[in-house]
């Protein structure tokens, strides 16, 4: 049912994930069918508010979800044609590292503090690679050459005596050193000051361009994945609420939601007394409304978001909406709401 | 590559190695250096006492009961044994059980805790409920009755010692792998494909070791007490064995008429427990991040 990219060639294909937690107070459906392609070499953004399931989607691909209170209860993760959802902790393990590398938000912490850089470079090598102390110090080097690292000595040096965007260059290092065909990057630049993120952002996309990796970038932040993505997916409370190639997306938003995360972007040159924000709260994950989830805090909400879930539905040639609002009155009306258009 | 170089070869930043960092706060604490040069000083002793000592430490002479002399420097028993040469044993038998019983409680209580922390659920439940059932009895109660099992003699009451300082250690380490395992470094390492074992050994243990040394230096000193608490009562080290508590034992009846057979084993024990507390709360402050300039 998916544009883009042809079947054969996506390296990562979630689709109809549920993910749940199972905790005392409820079951939270964490991730509730979300549907998400990353072609090979290609770069795609997940865009959503803290909370909105998208740490949890990427989790769920690296398998470290906890278990329990997580659990996968229906859909499918495939990693290069292979379905990994069941797969055991020990053949994950394989895959981790090697083929799927992850780099974290917090550079601060990411890194252990008691080893130096060196020792860290060389364990990440040596858990997949079969090679001597000494090659994979080269390695190391090489690579942390290519993320821009030429300093003297900084295999003997300790965490601390780095700075947030230095660390993150080695861990983006280490994620890159094995030559992953997907890289999970959590939102490598929140943490970090803007004129250091430019760089990082950079530096992801020539190691895109070089390694052919894809990469999966989850942000909150839409003027970064404007500038790096291929492809954006908006995520709100656990649902692909809006799906478009980047230019389409910021030119003709569709879903209210996404519409609000743009009009909620400050901008230097209009003179705004106050900064806009999309009214309300995302509901809470133990009491979500029963129709469309952004119904609550949505403009144009109608009668028939109230009672019914909308589905994903291509409003134009690549770009699909989780909306009642651009489907056609049939849709509607084959839904048991009342279609009234406000 | 369009990447731009962080090229910063030029200014090197100089940094001390972290053991260096480590001995600078160490020499500047004054009740650290102080501990560690009584620790020091007795494990000298300890280790050249015979060539200290003119006697034999179970040799009996005739002069009984002789006031501390040029001869005898503190004395003899009331078997005409040399007190000095005693106590200097005495170190011997006192450093080896609180090493020994320390180093056990250590391993044994540290692996339980790092197994209930990390894995938690049932392993957790079982663990932590065996510590319950350690700390509900008097440490010194709980080893009276193990030794009363396993006999009396220096062995097992380091045995008995050992045992019942594990759930010390074990929840010291449960509390730091519960708090360690939740941090970033621990999730990379996953992210990264490493094995349980290895992220529990590489990365978690040696991030919850500064509070095991800590414990370790402070439990050593009681370790001393409780294997002299031992002595004393009969359950410890036998006679010959120049054992601080036994000869405390020993000297009960003559308390009035030659006090000296009391004083030296108990300011040797009063100086080694002393000494490896002053060390203890030394290190603490030193660890304690709050503490540094």
């Amino acid at each position: 049912m998916f544009w883009g990219v042809p079947m054969g060639q996506s390296i990562l294909d979630i689709s109809t994930l549920e993910l749940h937690f199972f905790t005392e107070k409820g079951v939270i459906k964490a991730i509730d069918g979300v549907d998400l392609k990353v072609g090979e070499g290609e770069i795609v953004g997940l865009v959503g508010e803290s909370g909105c399931g998208k740490s949890v989607t990427s989790l769920a691909v690296m398998g470290l979800i906890p278990t329990p209170p997580g659990k996968i209860v229906g859909g499918s993760i495939r990693f290069s044609g292979q379905e990994i959802t069941h797969w055991t902790n020990k053949q994950m393990r394989k895959i981790r590292g090697k083929d799927i590398s992850m780099i974290f938000q917090e550079p601060m912490t990411s890194l252990n503090p008691l080893f130096t850089i060196g020792d860290q470079l060389v364990e990440a090598i040596r858990v997949h690679k079969k090679c001597s102390k000494k090659e994979a110090q080269s390695l190391s080097l090489a690579i942390l050459e290519k993320v821009g690292i030429k300093r003297v000595g900084i295999l003997k040096q300790y965490p601390h005596q780095l700075s947030g965007g230095m660390r993150q260059r080695v861990m983006i290092a280490m994620a890159m050193v094995l030559e992953p065909r997907l890289l999970i990057a959590d939102e490598p630049t929140t943490a970090l000051d803007v004129t250091i993120q430019a760089q990082i952002l950079d530096l992801m996309r020539s190691l895109n361009r070089e390694f052919g990796t894809s990469i999966l970038l989850i942000t909150h932040d839409l003027g970064v994945v404007a500038e790096m993505c291929d492809r954006i997916v908006v995520m709100y409370a656990g649902q692909v609420v809006e799906e478009a190639d980047g230019r389409k997306l910021f030119k003709n938003p569709s879903h209210p939601y996404t519409q609000g995360l743009l009009k909620s972007i400050p901008k230097l040159d209009e003179n705004q007394k106050r900064l806009y924000s999309i009214p309300g709260q995302v509901p809470h994950p133990l009491n979500m409304p029963q129709g469309c989830r952004f119904a609550p805090r949505c403009e144009y909400v109608m009668e028939t978001c109230w009672n019914k879930k909308p589905d994903l539905y291509e409003i134009e040639q690549e770009h699909l909406s989780r909306c009642w609002l651009h489907q056609g009155k049939e849709a509607i009306e084959n839904g048991k709401g009342d279609a009234d258009t406000t | 590559m369009q990447t731009q170089t962080v090229d910063i070869r030029n200014k090197v930043v100089e940094e001390d190695k972290p053991w260096k960092d480590f001995m600078r706060s160490f020499l500047r604490h004054r009740s650290a250096v102080i501990g560690s040069v009584i620790i020091l000083f007795l494990i000298l002793i300890a280790i050249i006492a015979p060539v200290l000592t003119p006697f034999e430490y179970s040799a009996k002479s005739n002069d009984l009961m002789q006031s501390p002399s040029a001869n005898h420097w503190f004395g003899t028993d009331e078997m005409g044994r040399d007190i000095f040469t005693r106590v200097i044993y005495g170190a011997r038998i006192s450093l080896w059980v609180g090493f020994f019983a320390v180093i056990g409680s250590i391993v044994l209580g540290s692996l339980l805790g790092l197994i209930a922390g990390f894995f938690g659920g049932w392993r957790d439940a079982v663990i932590s409920r065996i510590f319950d059932i350690l700390l509900a009895f008097p440490g010194i109660l709980l080893a009276i009755a193990m030794v009363t099992i396993l006999g009396p003699g220096i062995n097992n009451a380091m045995i008995a010692i050992a045992i019942i300082n594990i759930p010390t250690f074990g929840r010291l380490m449960r509390s730091s792998v519960l708090r360690i395992k939740e941090e970033d470094y621990v999730l990379a390492a996953k992210a990264m494909g490493m094995k349980n074992g290895r992220i529990l050994f590489h990365h978690i243990l040696p991030n919850c070791w500064t509070p095991i040394m800590v414990q370790g230096t402070l439990s050593f000193a009681t370790a001393v007490i409780e294997a002299a608490a031992l002595g004393f009562l009969g359950l410890g080290a036998q006679p010959p064995e120049p054992e601080w508590g036994t000869m405390l034992a020993d000297s009960r009846p003559f308390i009035q008429t030659a006090p000296w057979t009391m004083i030296f084993p108990g300011l040797a024990i009063v100086l080694t427990v002393l000494g490896f507390n002053l060390l203890g709360d030394g290190l603490r402050d030193i660890f304690d991040p709050r503490m540094k300039q």
